[in-house]
């Protein structure tokens, strides 16, 4: 099935603001995971997340879950370069995504490396903000009080208004939308 | 040096710096820019009258909001303070980080700690403080104050910047493009965030039903801050609470397309207390014994009690520190926020905040610098009416002061026209000699400025004289109001108004009851202004009963009357509102009734063709009452004029502003930026405020005329 014309919309403004969609199938989902990951560098997951660990491993690359011991993850966020993490929801009307912890930790995987890349299902794409934070809401009980609505990668205007993409955030957005296939 | 030269010699010395002025300018024209795209296909009006009434109830029932809060933070493991005081809120922080052995902290932007001086306060328990905003970096490191609520170092140029960085970072060689000087922070505040002991942020929103914080960010140093180091402490005012998570919604629709003209910011972090994962060790400063992760938050009072039961300052407590307002003030989009002394927050609602947290002086020192044009109040998201809110303090200092002569003379613009019109062949040779004008100079009015002409035959005068025409079969009935400047300075514009209207077909009779009350308010003088608020309501009132539209010439007095009686005169009776509803619903600025009255159908005005050329300025207070077309409208009534509109902010003269001494020069300055944009364009400008009118005739020297007086040249 094609992208539905919400989705199509949600591309647009996600990378209206500085962000890279990327829809695909779910069998074309883990290469293109693998594609935009720099294989040197430990990769963040969120427990959520955390089923492709095994897959990554055959690539050969180190995976850490933020819930692990802190032993294992303190060295991985001192030099992990990708984070992975999963969505409540997105708004097609601002290109918006909402992260929630993923089951802990998601904060640390979508702030501190300097790619992100997101994970989400077509279906959970809304209309607008509104709908995508009634989603947040209605799910804020299970989320331990924890979630971030990212719009486009870390940015600023500080000197003479000039856009710059990535201060201290993530330099990069990679959003992978799983197209809802027919059937 | 007394308050009014002190104000005088900073707005000098902020209009002597050479980049300023350009910096500030072309900033705004962006934030300008992105906002107009921003708010395409948005209903702004319904969307702010909705922000308004959450902030309304949110406010009224704060006192349960925060107890509510207190239980659901605490319940869930954190510590929640209520600081009666700046002092309070600093002492707290830093006793916690000496407590805890903290010897680092990354802050992120927060204009409350701005506001208690947080830093100050933690720097003297010997704790390193580094601002991770990249705007608020630039400023520590420049050891300097924000000049923006948005963007602190709007003032400085990439140059500056450059310079700044080489400096302090000691580079031989800088880089030079905003993206490398940017990740030049980045990389250099990266090892700050691993080490950091504490992470200190504002908040915009707290939830108190949730116990969250919701903060708005664009750079991520909200979310390191609030990661990485084990202790999140958040600093923020009391007039956040709001209740439910649902309220919080709809302010992000406009609280990013206000501040940045963003759709959204690129974050917005909801957070309920410490994140989940435990306490992370990065690389942390050798002594630090800092083990567990740990919530504070620190709730600052800081006069808002006090301020949330004084019905007139109120409101203040609704702001969302957009910036909004900024960008579109003259004065602050030409001398900057550092000009603004008061502390933190600059701008007109600087000034409230500083009244509010208990900075009097501070407020009364950069009071007379809003204009009162409005323009505010227009891109409010939360309709703060920052105008009127700088009026009732400026009242107040005067209170507690005293009327100075100068406020006096100024208030009195009908005494004026009385005193000096009889005498008109004696008072203006005289006022026009430069030399005779000198000892206005002790007063503090600007000797170098000319004042306005003073006519013999006042409008009044002649109308009388010519008794009342006969309109066969009147479609309506006007009683024009007779405002001082007109009656006694510009005649000929009323004359003017009264022919058009007649030859509309409405019967025109003169309405002069007294001053609109406007210039005793922009001098503080709110008694005054309220007695002539009263009388007119009553006598003006009366008028509208009887079934006379009430037209106004000067769109200022218009702005009084239609805008200003409702507060002036805090009426409490549902008969007085009732009043002052009808005189504001059958109050018309000239341009604006005789717009309606073409496209109503009844106006009987033929008018010969013009082949000329119009440039027209918009007066502020047109704009602020939504009537900013008409003037331009009007014109193009005129069968052949080709009518150009200029699209800039407040000319700078504003009745008496551009007379005082310590304005004269900021008056100037920005009278220059609109005299620029005039001169794009030939023909005859067109404006109908008598303030701007002699600002442009002295800047430009060009002739300057009202919309009527062009049509009634054009009367067949």
């Amino acid at each position: 099935m094609p992208p539905s014309e919400r989705t199509n919309v949600f591309a647009e403004r996600l990378r209206a603001v500085g962000g890279v969609p990327h829809l695909v199938r779910t069998s074309e989902l883990l290469d293109t995971v693998v594609g935009l990951i720099d294989a040197e560098r430990p990769v963040l997951l969120t427990p959520e997340t955390g089923w492709l660990a095994p897959e990554l491993d055959e690539w050969g690359i180190q995976a850490v879950v933020t819930s692990a011991a802190p032993a294992v993850l303190e060295p991985a966020l001192r030099r992990c370069g990708a984070g992975v993490t999963g969505c409540l929801a997105a708004a097609a009307s601002t290109g918006t995504v909402v992260v929630g912890p993923g089951g802990g930790g998601g904060g640390l995987a979508s702030s501190l490396p300097e790619r992100h890349v997101v994970l989400l299902r077509e279906p959970d794409i809304h209309a607008t903000l509104g709908e995508a934070l009634a989603v947040l809401i209605e799910r804020f009980g299970e989320l331990d009080g924890e979630a971030v609505l990212i719009t486009g990668p870390s940015r600023t205007a500080d000197i003479e208004m000039m856009s710059v993409i990535g201060v201290h955030g993530p330099l990069r957005l990679d959003v992978v939308v799983i197209l809802a296939e027919g059937g | 040096m007394d308050s009014r030269r002190e104000i005088g010699a900073e707005i000098h010395s902020a209009l002597a710096r050479p980049t300023l002025g350009r910096t500030l300018e072309s900033a705004m024209a962006t934030l300008g820019a992105r906002r107009a795209l921003a708010f395409e296909g948005l209903d702004f009006q319904a969307l702010r009258s909705r922000l308004r009434s959450i902030k309304e109830t949110a406010l009224e029932r704060n006192d349960d909001l925060l107890e509510r809060l207190v239980e659901v933070v605490e319940q869930r493991g954190g510590h929640v303070r209520a600081a009666a005081t700046a002092e309070e809120a600093g002492d707290y922080v830093a006793r916690l980080a000496v407590e805890r052995g903290v010897r680092l902290v990354v802050k992120s932007k927060s204009m409350v700690t701005e506001e208690v001086h947080l830093n100050a306060a933690l720097e003297a328990v010997g704790v390193e403080v580094i601002e991770t905003d990249l705007g608020e970096r630039i400023i520590q490191l420049a050891g300097e104050r924000p000049s923006h609520l948005i963007v602190p170092a709007v003032h400085k140029t990439k140059a500056e910047v450059i310079d700044l960085f080489a400096e302090k970072m000691g580079l031989a060689d800088p880089p030079t493009e905003a993206e490398d000087l940017t990740r030049l922070v980045r990389d250099d505040l990266r090892g700050r965030f691993l080490q950091a002991d504490m992470g200190v942020t504002g908040a915009n929103f707290v939830v108190a039903e949730t116990g969250t914080l919701v903060v708005v960010e664009n750079e991520g140093n909200v979310r390191l801050s609030t990661q990485l180091p084990p202790i999140h402490v958040a600093v923020t005012g009391r007039e956040k609470l709001l209740e439910r998570l649902e309220d919080v919604a709809p302010f992000l629709e406009l609280l990013p397309r206000s501040a940045t003209g963003q759709l959204l910011t690129s974050y917005v972090s909801f957070i309920t207390g410490a994140p989940s994962t435990p306490a992370l060790d990065l690389g942390r400063a050798t002594g630090s014994t800092v083990r567990e992760r740990e919530f504070h938050l620190v709730i600052v009072d800081n006069g808002r009690s006090v301020a949330a039961s004084d019905p007139e300052l109120r409101e203040t407590l609704y702001c969302i520190r957009c910036g909004a307002c900024l960008n579109v003030c003259a004065p602050y989009t030409r001398v900057g926020g550092h000009v603004y002394g008061a502390d933190p927050y600059p701008g007109g609602i600087g000034c409230a905040w500083a009244q509010v947290t208990g900075d009097t002086e501070g407020a009364a020192h950069i009071n007379g610098l809003c204009t009162t044009c409005s323009r505010c109040t227009e891109v409010c998201p939360v309709m703060i009416d920052i105008p009127w809110l700088n009026t009732v303090i400026r009242a107040r200092a005067k209170e507690a002061a005293g009327l100075r002569w100068r406020d006096r003379v100024f208030a009195r613009a009908d005494l004026l026209g009385d005193v000096l019109g009889p005498i008109s062949a004696l008072a203006n040779p005289l006022m026009a000699a430069r030399a005779l004008r000198a000892p206005l100079r002790l007063l503090g009015i600007d000797s170098a400025r000319r004042p306005p002409r003073y006519e013999r035959e006042t409008l009044e005068g002649w109308f009388l004289r010519r008794g009342r025409a006969r309109v066969p079969r009147p479609e309506r009935r006007v009683a024009l109001f007779v405002d001082c400047f007109v009656n006694h300075n510009l005649p000929e514009v009323g004359r003017a108004a009264v022919t058009a209207l007649e030859r509309a077909g409405a019967e025109v009779v003169l309405a002069h009851t007294s001053c609109c009350g406007r210039p005793a308010m922009s001098q503080g003088s709110l008694d005054v202004a309220r007695g002539w608020a009263a009388h007119n309501v009553e006598e003006l009132g009366r008028l509208v009963a009887e079934g006379c539209d009430i037209v106004c010439v000067e769109p200022s007095c218009l702005s009084a009357l239609r805008d200003d009686y409702r507060r002036l005169l805090e009426t409490t009776s549902p008969a007085g509102d009732e009043r002052i509803a009808l005189l504001e619903a059958g109050t018309y600025d000239v341009t604006e009734y005789l717009v309606l009255a073409a496209r109503e159908g009844w106006s009987r005005l033929r008018l010969e063709p013009l082949e000329e050329e119009f440039t027209v300025h918009g007066h502020c207070h047109q704009k602020a009452l939504g009537i900013g077309a008409a003037p331009a409208e009007l014109l193009r009534l005129v069968p052949g004029a080709v009518v150009h509109e200029v699209d800039a902010l407040c000319c700078g003269m504003v009745g008496s502003f551009g007379y005082k001494s310590e304005y004269s020069e900021l008056s100037q300055a920005l009278g220059t930026r609109l005299f620029e944009r005039l001169n794009e364009h030939e023909g005859q400008v067109v404006t109908c405020g008598i303030s701007c009118r002699s600002q442009i005739e002295m800047g430009t020297g060009r002739p300057v005329v009202h919309p009527v007086e062009v049509l009634a040249r054009a009367l067949r």
